[in-house]
């Protein structure tokens, strides 16, 4: 589907649907975000190089 | 004219809803971090195999192993934890003829033994951080670990595992002890020594409200860790759930003796075994060894320091020896000078408020897997040296340990 259908699309849909769906993704948006950070935030606490164990 | 402006595309954008999602989202992994906490997801543990410790980029959380003790100690039973290295974790003991699951079957009910020993950490590293943050949960409890002579630990943990008291500490679940203060305010302000220490820090204390460490430790347990490491190169390893791994630890018993003591490390290992007292002791006029005055009351303070004066009474410091094959190679007064080692430091040790006890002093070179390591054989000794200890322990404690 092209661009200009797309759009053409969207402003066929009957209030308050675009409203309800741009809600929508931006929340969905902000919960990948979170989900994105909280993931980061996890790997950056470990060390670049994990602790290297040796028995000779 | 001003021509007409073309039509703005849909905007799918709208910020505050995006902000709300955002914030909602974080609450409920914030949220979901702490359920997490507070269940087991190790269901056969019996110690930190490298496949869910640090070697392998998977650091357990203090509060993630508060829930392994809590699956494994009834309130009525005395918790017994094992801390210290890898001597105590076991190495070169399969999972099935660990030492401690042979202290638990010799200490019987009364006791739950839990093996939170890593592998070169020291005495205020896991283990004992854990058994801490519990110490109101299960006040009658005993902390065991390994050191050796003259070796106490500092109260901020070593290098390598900092990131476990830095978690426990910023979680609220540490006594305020000044001299662990003092040296995680050092480790912070001297990022220039210690590499990251500031963010590590900051990432503790992030994590003790929005408890990430857990979140994604369960995910990487439970679904698929998310990055290869050095023990994972092979992406069919890599992305595999931790808790698929089983404990494959070597059996120290199935390699020949000569492999076990390989001449290529021998130089090396005699030097270990021969300098393990040297530095405390000087020869005195008359022939015999005297106190290196310095060292010895150095080690007096960092033994004073190593655990708030609230633990000390419960915390069994056990001084391990090196293998007789190595310590027969040394000349008599050298083998003086280390048993003159082992019993000044039991003193300092005692008199200083710890439990403290040794092992070793009458295995064999077959109950050792390397210079250190105890085979299957050495380890049951182990247990059975202790486990009159640990009794000992519990009844000064006034703990009850019979029906």
């Amino acid at each position: 589907m092209s661009y200009d259908a797309l759009k053409k699309y969207w402003q066929s849909l009957p209030p308050p649907i675009p409203s309800v769906l741009a809600h929508l993704v931006s929340f969905i948006t902000g919960l990948a975000i979170a989900l994105i950070i909280h993931y980061l935030l996890y790997r950056i606490s470990l060390p670049g190089t994990p602790f290297i164990y040796v028995v000779f | 004219m001003i021509p007409p402006r073309p039509s703005a595309p849909p905007s799918l954008y709208r910020p505050c809803t995006l902000l709300v999602g955002f914030v909602m989202g974080l609450l409920v992994l914030m949220w979901f971090g702490r359920e997490m906490s507070k269940h087991d997801w190790h269901h056969d543990f019996f110690r930190f195999h490298p496949l869910i410790a640090p070697e392998s980029n998977y650091q357990p959380t203090v509060a993630e192993m508060r829930a392994i003790v809590r699956a494994r100690c009834r309130p009525d039973q005395i918790l017994v934890i094992i801390g210290g290295n890898s001597i105590f974790q076991g190495v070169g003991q399969p999972v099935e003829k660990l030492w401690t699951r042979h202290l638990q079957q010799l200490l019987g009910d009364r006791f739950a033994v839990v093996n939170l020993a890593f592998r070169g950490s020291g005495l205020t590293d896991g283990g004992a951080v854990v058994a801490e943050s519990l110490r109101d949960e299960f006040p009658r409890q005993i902390y065991v670990a390994n050191t050796l002579p003259f070796n106490g630990a500092s109260p901020g943990g070593s290098h390598d595992y900092r990131f476990m008291v830095l978690d426990a500490l910023h979680k609220g679940w540490l006594l305020d002890h000044p001299p662990r203060n003092a040296v995680i305010d050092d480790y912070i302000n001297r990022s220039d020594v210690y590499p990251r220490s500031r963010e590590l820090n900051l990432s503790a204390r992030l994590d003790a409200w929005l408890y990430f460490r857990e979140t994604w430790n369960w995910w990487s347990c439970t679904y698929f860790f998310t990055f290869p490491g050095p023990l994972t190169t092979n992406p069919e390893r890599a992305f595999r759930p931790r808790n698929h791994f089983s404990d494959q630890e070597n059996d120290f018993e199935t390699i020949p003796t000569s492999r076990r003591f390989r001449p290529e490390v021998h130089a090396i290992e005699m030097n270990i075994t021969k300098n393990l007292s040297a530095m405390y002791y000087l020869p005195g006029p008359d022939g015999r060894w005297e106190k290196n005055a310095f060292e010895f009351s150095q080690f007096q303070k960092i033994a004073r320091e190593t655990f708030p004066d609230a633990l000390k009474a419960r915390t069994l410091v056990v001084l391990s020896r090196n293998n007789p094959y190595y310590t027969r190679q040394m000349s008599p007064v050298e083998q003086e000078r280390d048993e003159l080692a082992y019993r000044d430091s039991l003193d300092v040790w005692h008199s200083l408020g710890y439990a403290a006890a040794d092992y070793g002093n009458n295995f064999q070179p077959d109950d050792f897997g390397d210079r250190t390591h105890l085979t299957t054989r050495g380890g049951r000794k182990l247990a059975e040296q202790l486990a009159p200890e640990i009794r000992s322990l519990a009844i000064k404690l006034n703990f009850p340990i019979a029906d």
